[in-house]
């Protein structure tokens, strides 16, 4: 009797895919199994979900490692589009030599504190660039020049003023197109109140003090001129 | 930990400003109680914080150093190109 192998299928971000896309997908963006368990799973989910969940979990080493190249292989776009958002900024940027648009040294007078919490004068030196690959490296096979244009991915690059670890954030295109490295990291700061008097950044914390005017407001993005004048500590 | 309602606004004096039990995360303390509150979208805190200061700390971060005032904690933003969405960053 010839054995026949059924295949399940799941939607994943609103797309389906083959089960075993779906696992190199969830392996790759969770990163390891307990953090897919409690972001997709969790403990009050249905018993079904509890069943499938344990599945999953004895087949996690076997599930293959999702690579750039692997996504590169995938045919179906939209599928590699989900591959590329699971493997994440860094490493797509660190394999695609990606075009650099802009670098930027900041220098500014800034604060740091002593043992005992008494304010030092210091002087802060960041460095940023915003880089590109363009969607035609991507998705090669658009005939759409539009669709192409449109599935550019900019990010800019910073390290950490502390450890001096790299990281990579991705922005939008609207930003990545003014080609100013600093609009790009200014971006990253959304705020809430209306004029603050400074802004800490303790890693990706980011503390706005309020001044006397400040006041609640809707969403928005620091620019680049903001960002320099407001800027007083980071760590 | 102090916790109480007056006003909505919760005291204590040792806050986590960041989700998850990482050991690395964001610790508000103060050798005095100060206010917060929690905004609607769990990650936006508002702090006030009184005479005594209060003091963030972190394993890999070097510790940030509030005086007395108001502010608003927050999480820099990232874009996914892939989705089009726009996400906090949690380090």
């Amino acid at each position: 009797m010839n054995e026949v192998k059924t295949t399940n299928y799941y939607y994943v971000e609103n797309i389906k895919v083959s089960e075993d896309v779906a696992k190199m997908y969830w392996k790759r963006l969770h990163k390891d199994y307990d953090n897919f368990y409690n972001t997709l799973i969790g403990e009050k989910a249905h018993p079904e979900m509890q069943m499938f969940g344990e599945q999953i979990k004895q087949e996690w080493e076997t599930i293959p490692h999702l690579t750039v190249q692997k996504a590169f292989e995938e045919k179906n776009i939209e599928v590699r589009r989900l591959y590329f958002r699971a493997i994440g900024v860094a490493e797509m940027f660190q394999e695609l030599e990606p075009t650099l648009i802009d670098k930027q040294v900041l220098e500014k007078e800034g604060i740091t504190w002593d043992n005992d919490n008494k304010e030092i004068t210091t002087h802060m030196r960041d460095e940023y660039e915003l880089y590109e690959i363009q969607g035609a490296k991507l998705f090669p096979e658009e005939s759409s020049s539009w669709r192409t244009a449109n599935a550019t991915v900019f990010a800019v690059r910073c390290w950490c003023s502390t450890t001096g670890r790299e990281y990579w954030i991705y922005v939008p295109r609207n930003i990545g197109q003014k080609g100013d490295a600093l609009e790009a990291i200014a971006w990253t700061v959304q705020l809430t109140i209306t004029d603050p008097e400074y802004i800490y950044r303790q890693g990706d914390v980011i503390l706005a003090k309020y001044s006397t005017t400040s006041k609640e407001c809707r969403p928005y993005h620091l620019n680049a001129e903001q960002y320099v004048k407001l800027l007083k500590a980071e760590s | 930990m102090i916790d109480n309602n007056a006003n909505n606004i919760l005291q204590s004096t040792k806050l986590q400003l960041t989700p998850g039990g990482e050991p690395q995360k964001h610790i508000m303390k103060s050798s005095r109680a100060f206010g917060y509150t929690v905004l609607a979208d769990g990650q936006q805190f508002e702090l006030y914080v009184g005479s005594e200061v209060a003091v963030i700390e972190h394993d890999e971060h070097a510790k940030m150093v509030l005086d007395k005032g108001q502010y608003r904690k927050t999480n820099q933003m990232e874009f996914d190109p892939f989705n089009n969405t726009v996400s906090y960053i949690f380090d």
